[in-house]
């Protein structure tokens, strides 16, 4: 039998492993209070989550000077992106997938308190706590040079980020889960830290602020890759790169050769030499991007979005002898169930993807604070009982 | 210059995302007299559709939209003033169709919402924008101030969208459901999730919004 490692490498070879290996980029920490039966726990969670944090945060506010304060609060950050990764590894390791992400560009290695419910990240990203204790992104700030200027960009070797990356990476190694580390990406980080609207309006408004912004973030992207390979023996990572939405990609083509293909070919250059693998993560309809994602180097691409109008069978078809396919069981399936839906899903999925090998099963996004675990349970099943190789599977 | 040479002008700086020039050809036209509701109904909407068109057509992206979409507003500046004072005097033969527009309580997604306002503005709607994390009685509230004739409502996330039936079954409630037809879309929303949910109808783009909002609203009447 293979080890986990080996099976999501064999797979990214575009071999047959000993049976269909499982990656999710997320798998919601509320999930996991519930599966377990602890409701009483998962209430609490949810509801007392951010009064808690509301409180910590007054008490800090009010009680610390400036500097105190500021690095309270950074270490608060990063005690919230401790927790939110080491949930992500111990709630993939409970459903005894084989691969999940910690991610390492959404630290809040400077946490800017803007009021006690927004806060503004490294990327100058102001993320907002809903009530129920979710965070959501809520706008960006490094709309100018001068705004650039002021706030800065941030360290790839932060030692905060590299402590993130090393608590997550001793959790997965004790749960035996194969880590593959998402770094953001050259489109979604920025667009997030500029501002949606604000970003593609700089595309024709100032495009040397574009052309700025790019290089810091790809030399961000390269560094932190170079030290997570030569320092921590990193073998498969993930950008986190939204690049498109329902319909096709958030800017045309020859934008993206402008200025994202080419910056990723070399980061992946950078990447390739030291014989570590490039996975990345889009939703949306992404039939355009991939030639260029494909040109510029990636070993594979999740998650193929279902409700975007991607079937694994003409990803698989199209792509299949270039990259590896990761993905895409529907997470509206995944939500509402029924367990037979799943079941053929999944089934669908294995039959269009899975022979020959070069296929990671995983949802069409994340399993989200929504999905209800049993259904996730069912995905996980039906992967296990009928995805090992050669395939057996049961007639239509 | 004539009318015409204008409105291929005003026309052009409209899908090309020209503001500036937009706006001086908006205040050249007023000072030429031309009728504004003519520009509006003869220049102005007719340049959005050729930008949806594009937009259909993958020629253009969210930034060429908003950038059109921006530049339209700078002409739209100019002639709304104008438009307002003559729409008391003048009959117009495009029907002002009433939009309340916004995403669902629980998401804060707002990017594809804004997409459909600025194209719906661009056709001659009236809009109503009520932002993100709207709450069932902020829409029923709206509708009945309005006198809104059509919903559209946006979720991203599957956990949301579900809050599309709550509307609606509030709408029931009031007796509202007939006077007003409702739309929904955004990522995990589908066409037949929209049946399920009971709304008229889904678009699943932007462009689209416009067209099937435009039919569901005078097939109503």
């Amino acid at each position: 039998m293979m080890t986990k490692r080996e099976r999501i490498l064999t797979a990214i070879a575009r071999e047959e492993p000993d049976r269909i290996p499982m990656f999710e980029l997320i798998v919601d920490a509320s999930n996991r209070v519930t599966a377990y039966g602890a409701k009483i726990l998962g209430h609490i969670q949810s509801h007392a989550r951010l009064p808690i944090q509301n409180m910590l945060l007054k008490g800090i506010w009010h009680l610390f000077g400036k500097r105190k304060r500021e690095l309270l609060l950074r270490r608060l950050g990063m005690g919230i992106a401790k927790l939110l990764n080491n949930g992500i590894v111990k709630n993939a390791a409970r459903f005894d997938i084989d691969a999940c992400s910690v991610f390492l560009s959404a630290i809040a290695s400077r946490f800017d308190l803007l009021s006690l419910e927004k806060y503004r990240d490294e990327y100058g990203r102001v993320n907002k706590v809903s009530r129920d204790g979710i965070g959501w992104y809520d706008g960006g700030t490094l709309t100018s040079h001068e705004a650039l200027d002021e706030w800065g960009f941030p360290n790839p070797l932060d030692p905060l980020r590299i402590n993130v990356f090393d608590v997550g990476a001793k959790i997965a190694e004790k749960k035996g889960m194969f880590l593959i580390p998402c770094l953001g990406g050259m489109m979604e980080t920025l667009y997030e830290a500029v501002g949606m609207e604000k970003f593609f309006y700089l595309l024709y408004d100032d495009p040397s602020f574009i052309r700025r912004i790019m290089d810091l973030q790809k030399r961000f992207l390269a560094e932190l890759a170079k030290f997570l390979i030569d320092e921590r023996g990193v073998e498969v990572l993930i950008f986190g790169d939204d690049s498109a939405y329902k319909n096709g990609p958030m800017m045309s083509v020859k934008h993206f050769k402008q200025y994202i293909f080419p910056r990723y070919k070399s980061i992946i250059n950078t990447i390739h030499k030291r014989g570590t693998k490039a996975l990345l993560h889009s939703d949306g309809d992404t039939h355009l991007l991939l030639p260029g994602w494909v040109e510029a180097g990636i070993d594979g691409i999740h998650p193929w979005e279902p409700t975007a109008g991607w079937r694994l069978s003409e990803a698989k078809d199209s792509w299949g002898d270039q990259i590896c396919i990761l993905g895409n069981i529907d997470c509206n399936t995944l939500t509402f169930g029924p367990d037979s839906r799943i079941q053929k899903e999944v089934l669908d999925a294995i039959r269009d993807a899975g022979p020959g090998g070069g296929y990671i099963m995983s949802s069409g996004n994340s399993i989200h604070y929504g999905i209800r675990p049993e259904n996730f349970q069912v995905m996980v099943d039906t992967c296990r009982k009928y995805g090992g190789y050669p395939l057996h599977l049961p007639k239509k | 210059m004539s009318k015409n040479d204008l409105f291929k002008e005003l026309s052009g700086a409209i899908i090309n995302g020209d503001e500036e020039l937009a706006e001086q050809l908006a205040r050249k036209s007023i000072k030429l007299e031309i009728n504004p509701i003519h520009t509006l109904e003869n220049c102005v909407i007719p340049a959005m559709e050729v930008v949806g068109k594009k937009f259909e057509k993958q020629e253009f992206f969210i930034p060429e939209i908003l950038i059109a979409a921006r530049a339209m507003e700078y002409a739209l500046k100019i002639l709304k003033p104008e438009i307002e004072a003559r729409r008391k005097r003048e009959v117009s033969s495009v029907k002002e169709i009433v939009v309340v527009l916004g995403t669902v309580k629980g998401d804060i997604h707002d990017i594809g919402k804004n997409l459909v306002k600025y194209f719906m503005e661009g056709a001659g709607f009236k809009v109503f924008d009520l932002g993100t994390e709207v709450s069932v009685e902020r829409f029923i509230q709206e509708i009945k101030t309005r006198n809104a004739d059509l919903l559209c409502m946006s979720a991203l996330i599957s956990t949301t969208m579900p809050y599309f039936r709550k509307v609606i079954v509030k709408l029931e409630a009031e007796g509202l459901r007939n006077k007003v037809k409702v739309m929904v879309g955004g990522a995990p929303v589908t066409e037949e999730y929209a049946k399920k949910v009971k709304a008229d109808a889904y678009a699943e783009d932007a462009f689209k919004a416009i067209q099937i909002g435009r039919l569901l609203v005078e097939e109503g009447k």
